[in-house]
């Protein structure tokens, strides 16, 4: 008698969308995207879900990171199908609740790994953390995939034990790069998930979210060859041909502009309270959903899901999803757009502008079309997210 | 009826609907502001985004209705039954709940400012994340009293609520901002009140039996007469709190601040207050017996007719400290 898992690979298998199926896991499972038909052989469908079940294991997880992952696509709307499909093959599979955290020095360092694994980023993540420890720029996916998350942070942990040497450890690699606007969210997002290592009592007191722009100092011209385009015939998609982007111009003196206000845990209540006071807080959470993750639909049946996530999670997230005011205000003017009801979730979208204006630093100019702020395009559809983790 | 039928008869301006019977009729984003659902049967009913601004719902007959982002704004709750029904994201700012059943309602990210609950019933609801600021769930006497047992308010904004009296037995109210609200004399006996913010709150009186305020910010709180005891308030931040006459029996104050804190005729007989900071603070006829001072700092503090005698005071730092018997130690 075939066991529940034996079943799911079985449907999963005979479905007519397997191929897509299998180019979603790899993508879920390894953060590489694999077209080539020949290559996708090699990826076992079994082996495919185990992974992904160790990286997911409960259904909230195993739904995050599907979602998460499907929204960087360039065709999300057809593989969020693809997504629902393998969700519901899956979902019997998985625990009802998070595994409880094991209190060992290695486990911790596998917990803060597997919060990073929740990223698409995670090629990059490793890229920077290994480089960071051995100075040594690897680009070869294969190697990339041998080496264990875990064990990077252990190592990087180790070589800075102290917060600030962390921090200017990972600045230091990043200015070396080419891509330094790619890496520097990167870097942050590592810090962030480090910072219980170094502090663990101050963490849950107040946490400051920055979706202001980083505290490096300017792009230093990079003599080093650590290029990050993806070498010549590696499973990376191409990254599509485009010029450089427009020396910034000239911004007035920084001491003229009002500088940002931090955004900790008490100002985050008062952001959530500007926001209830003016939109209904369900529609705005639909629309905040929309914009961190996928639109719902018309049906309120599949808004269930917004119990999960709670406002306050939700302003923070798409906090910091963008770097500047003017990033944040037409990502949520194109999607409130994009919605039905466009003029409800256009007024959502002014609340939430409206309480998170005093925590991005004010902009010299009004920002131009196709500006710097989504920086170049590389791989599949997206703009840079650092996804904060979950404070409780 | 039907919600056609009841659409079309408040189109042509009929409003008045009190007492009529639409158990499960599906009213989705309808508008139907100022409505009058007064003693209306709506169990399981549909109102899902609908607009019942200012609308009369008293005594309505609303439980396991599904009412998420419902716009309630001002409306007449007063006495409704809302069991069990579903308010996530809900607006009921200004709502009178006065006497409401909302018993185990799911109230997640509900706009709640303003509202009166008075003699309401939220035992057991989910109010994660919602906004009672400005609320009032005054208690008026022994019969008319708020009742929030068991609630979970995690990460709820309770600013400058009126919570006197009220009932907050083991409630959840971890990281909750509960700074300036009214607690005097409220039942918070075994709540979680964890990382909660009650900076300058009024909590007189209240009681904090076993009450867990680990890592809560009580700067300035006021606490006279409250009884704590056995309450959790490890590295707790209670600089320049009012605490005279409290009872803190048993209280775990390890590493808690409290700096220039008002202690005096306080009970810490066998208290915790290891490694605590206790800087300038007054503890004057405090009674001490088989507390644990050990590792504290009490520099400047006064501590004139405390009873220390059974105390331990293993590494105690005691600088400028007036002695039980009047004298500065140097």
């Amino acid at each position: 008698m075939p066991s529940s898992f034996d079943a799911a690979i079985s449907a999963l298998a005979h479905d007519e969308n397997l191929t897509r199926v299998k180019k979603l896991l790899i993508y879920a499972c390894k953060s590489v995207w694999e077209s080539e038909p020949y290559r996708l052989e090699y990826f076992d469908l079994r082996s495919l879900v185990m992974e992904l079940l160790q990286l997911a294991p409960s259904q909230q997880q195993l739904r995050t990171r599907l979602d998460t992952f499907v929204r960087t696509l360039s065709k999300a709307d057809e593989y969020t199908l693809i997504a629902e499909l393998i969700y519901t093959h899956l979902q019997p599979l998985c625990a009802a609740t998070a595994p409880a955290v094991v209190s060992t020095q290695q486990a911790i360092y596998q917990t803060l790994a597997s919060q990073l694994l929740q990223e698409p980023e995670q090629v990059r993540i490793k890229k920077l953390i290994y480089c960071a420890c051995t100075h040594v720029w690897e680009n070869n996916p294969e190697a990339l995939s041998q080496m264990n998350l875990a064990d990077l942070l252990e190592h990087l942990h180790q070589q800075n034990l102290a917060p600030q040497t962390l921090s200017d450890t990972l600045s230091g690699v990043v200015q070396s790069l080419n891509r330094q606007a790619q890496y520097i969210p990167i870097a942050q997002r590592v810090e962030a998930v480090l910072l219980p290592l170094y502090q663990p009592e101050a963490a849950e007191q107040t946490h400051v979210l920055t979706g202001a722009t980083s505290n490096f100092t300017e792009p230093a011209p990079s003599s080093s060859d650590t290029q990050l385009n993806a070498p010549v015939g590696s499973p990376l998609p191409r990254p599509l041909p485009l010029p450089p982007p427009p020396p910034p111009p000239p911004r007035p003196p920084t001491h003229l502009l009002r500088q940002a206000k931090p955004l900790d845990l008490a100002n985050l209540m008062d952001v959530r309270l500007d926001v209830m006071k003016y939109s209904n807080p369900l529609r705005t959470k639909a629309l905040l959903f929309a914009v961190v993750y996928r639109p719902l639909g018309s049906d309120f049946r599949t808004w269930l899901v917004l119990r999960d996530h709670t406002l306050d999670v939700l302003l923070q997230q798409v906090f910091q999803s963008f770097q500047s005011y003017g990033a944040l205000e037409a990502n949520l003017g194109r999607v409130a757009n994009s919605l039905a009801d466009p003029e409800i979730y256009t007024q959502a979208a002014g609340a939430v502008l409206q309480a998170l204006k005093l925590y991005y630093p004010e902009e010299g100019r009004s920002p131009a079309p196709g500006d710097s702020d989504s920086t170049t395009r590389e791989g599949p559809n997206r703009y840079d997210l650092t996804l904060p983790k979950e404070y409780h | 009826m039907n919600a056609q039928d009841l659409l079309s008869r408040y189109a042509a301006n009929h409003t008045n609907f009190a007492e009529a019977s639409l158990n499960g009729i599906n009213l989705t984003g309808a508008d139907l502001i100022g409505i009058n659902l007064s003693q209306a049967y709506l169990q399981n009913a549909t109102l899902t985004m609908a607009y019942l601004n200012r609308a009369n719902l008293s005594q309505a007959h609303l439980n396991r209705a599904n009412l998420s982002g419902i716009n309630l704004s001002q409306a007449n709750l007063i006495r409704a039954n809302l069991r069990d029904a579903d308010l996530h994201g809900a607006i009921l700012q200004g709502a009178d709940l006065r006497g409401a059943d909302l018993t185990l309602a799911l109230l997640i990210d509900a706009n709640l400012i303003d509202a009166d609950l008075r003699n309401a019933d939220l035992g057991g609801a989910n109010l994660m994340g919602a906004c009672l600021r400005g609320a009032n769930l005054r208690e008026e006497n022994r019969k008319y009293t708020a009742n929030l047992r068991g609630a979970n308010l995690h990460k709820a904004d309770l600013r400058g609520a009126n919570l006197t009296g009220a009932d907050l037995a083991r409630v959840d109210l971890r990281g909750a901002d509960l700074s300036e609200a009214m607690l005097r004399g409220a039942d918070l006996s075994g709540a979680d009140l964890s990382g909660a913010n009650l900076k300058g709150a009024f909590l007189t009186e209240a009681i904090l039996v076993q009450a867990r305020l680990r890592k809560a910010n009580l700067v300035n709180a006021k606490l006279e007469r409250a009884n704590m005891k056995e309450a959790d308030l490890a590295i707790a931040l209670l600089k320049g709190a009012v605490l005279p006459d409290a009872i803190l029996e048993r209280a775990n104050l390890s590493e808690a601040d409290l700096t220039d804190a008002q202690l005096s005729r306080c009970d810490l007989q066998r208290a915790n207050l290891r490694r605590a900071n206790l800087k300038g603070a007054y503890l004057t006829d405090a009674y001490l017996a088989r507390a644990d001072l050990s590792n504290a700092d009490l520099s400047n503090a006064s501590l004139v007719r405390a009873e220390l005698s059974s105390a331990t005071l293993f590494g105690t730092v005691l600088h400028g400290a007036m002695m039980p018997d009047g004298s500065i130690h140097e």
